[in-house]
């Protein structure tokens, strides 16, 4: 078993026992099992799927949003740094769509660079959210 | 003897002044506790941070701009971290003088300061330290706030003009106990050595660096000095609140102190005189007798 330690800015997700970690890196998805190599890689924006069990099915995984940060992996430890996850159970649809579309017009009215930045890191986060949403929606059916 | 009416007054007032302190305790006991929880919350987050930080380096990552390391010194830029308002006991006097203190024994270089907070930028000021930047950060801060901290920052130690950044809060333990301190920022690798010791296995670890380890450092390094600034400030908010909270209780305290004084004093003042009245009239009385 992995031991995965997720930490965001706001709180502590996970410290506990798990099976199976899918990271969305810079440089593609990888998957840690117990028994991985010691790594450091950056989390890029995208999901984490997190398997409780080794023969969960679909319902039995936890999808978190987030918005990147630092992983690292050693002696089947699992430690995740975000700026921001959210638990897909956690996501509000309408309050998402909300978020995106204010963000879409603060990004029009951004007047210097760094309001421009500021929109357009919580544009991308509420896509996020929302991508997260879309597929668990397909899968469901 | 000062007369009944005066007192009467001085007791009204201090009560008034009471009730005001009282308040102030009550709104400083609040939010410090939301401070707390922030503080406490982003806590974890800051050590892990700096745990990796001190991986990267035991890994050999120098390749960065912020890991390296000056021999000599002679410019050295610190951001000072105090509070808005006053009323908060030691809080600012304990960080002002730790940092005049600091550059005081540390004649061998030259100093440059950002302030944030008015209370720190006033008295370094009027005293004619180098202020060169004064920020203001509000009493509930969202981690954007300190971008352009970081930015000028970040210009500052790039352009090599400053080979040292350190910050100056106050470290928050608990309710009762804050500790003024001074630590650095950047660069790196001096922060890193000063941290924990290791064990010595850890230190032969290899670590796999996907993308390249320049890459990462890139993405990262940043990143952790934001989250280390931020964390700074936290504590200062939460420190400041409750330094506030506590010199509000002791001022309280002592007011009540006060208004018992003063009604013992009155209750004299006045039994006195009634005393002195029921004399005078029952001498008047046996006069007419």
């Amino acid at each position: 078993m992995l031991h995965l330690k997720l930490i965001s800015s706001e709180k502590t997700l996970y410290d506990h026992e798990v099976y199976e970690v899918l990271l969305p890196t810079t440089s593609g998805q990888i998957a840690i099992l117990p028994g991985h190599e010691p790594l450091i890689t950056v989390v890029d924006t995208g999901i984490i799927i997190v398997r409780s069990q080794s023969n969960t099915r679909e319902n039995g995984q936890d999808y978190l949003a987030t918005t990147g940060g630092i992983a690292e992996i050693k002696d089947n430890t699992v430690r995740i740094l975000c700026d921001s996850a959210t638990r897909s159970e956690d996501l509000n649809e309408l309050e998402i769509k909300k978020a995106r579309d204010r963000a879409l017009q603060m990004k029009k009215e951004a007047k210097d660079d760094r309001s421009q930045a500021g929109a357009s890191s919580e544009l991308a986060r509420s896509l996020n959210d929302l991508k997260l949403l879309e597929m668990l929606k397909k899968h469901r059916k | 003897m000062p007369n009944t009416q005066i007192i009467r007054r001085r007791i009204k007032s201090i009560k008034n002044i009471t009730q005001i302190t009282k308040a102030m305790e009550m709104v400083a006991v609040s939010k410090m506790k939301k401070a707390e929880e922030k503080t406490a919350k982003s806590k974890k987050y800051a050590e892990l941070a700096s745990e990796i930080a001190v991986i990267l380096k035991l890994a050999g990552a120098n390749s960065h701009r912020y890991v390296k390391n000056f021999h000599i010194i002679t410019k050295e830029l610190i951001i000072i971290i105090t509070s808005n308002k006053g009323l908060c006991g030691s809080f600012n006097v304990a960080i002002l003088k730790k940092i005049v203190d600091y550059m005081g024994t540390r004649q061998d270089r030259q100093f440059e300061i950002i302030t944030i907070g008015k209370k720190g930028n006033r008295f370094l000021q009027s005293r004619g330290f180098p202020v060169i930047a004064d920020f203001e950060i509000s009493d509930n801060p969202v981690s954007g706030d300190i971008a352009p901290i970081l930015q000028l920052v970040d210009q500052k130690f790039s352009a090599s003009d400053c080979q040292k950044i350190s910050v100056a809060f106050t470290e928050f333990v608990s309710t009762l106990k804050q500790i003024p301190t001074i630590s650095g920022l950047l660069p790196f690798e001096k922060q890193v050595a000063e941290s924990q010791d290791i064990p010595e296995s850890e230190k032969n670890l290899e670590y796999l660096f996907e993308p390249a380890k320049s890459q990462i450092l890139k993405a990262i390094l940043p990143k952790i000095m934001q989250i280390k600034l931020f964390q700074y400030i936290l504590e200062s908010i939460a420190s400041e609140h409750s330094s506030r909270m506590m010199a509000m209780q002791n001022a309280s305290k002592s007011g009540k102190e006060i208004v018992t004084k003063l009604n013992l004093l009155y209750n004299s003042i006045r039994q006195s005189a009634i005393t002195q009245e029921i004399a005078e009239i029952t001498a008047g009385a046996e006069n007419l007798n």
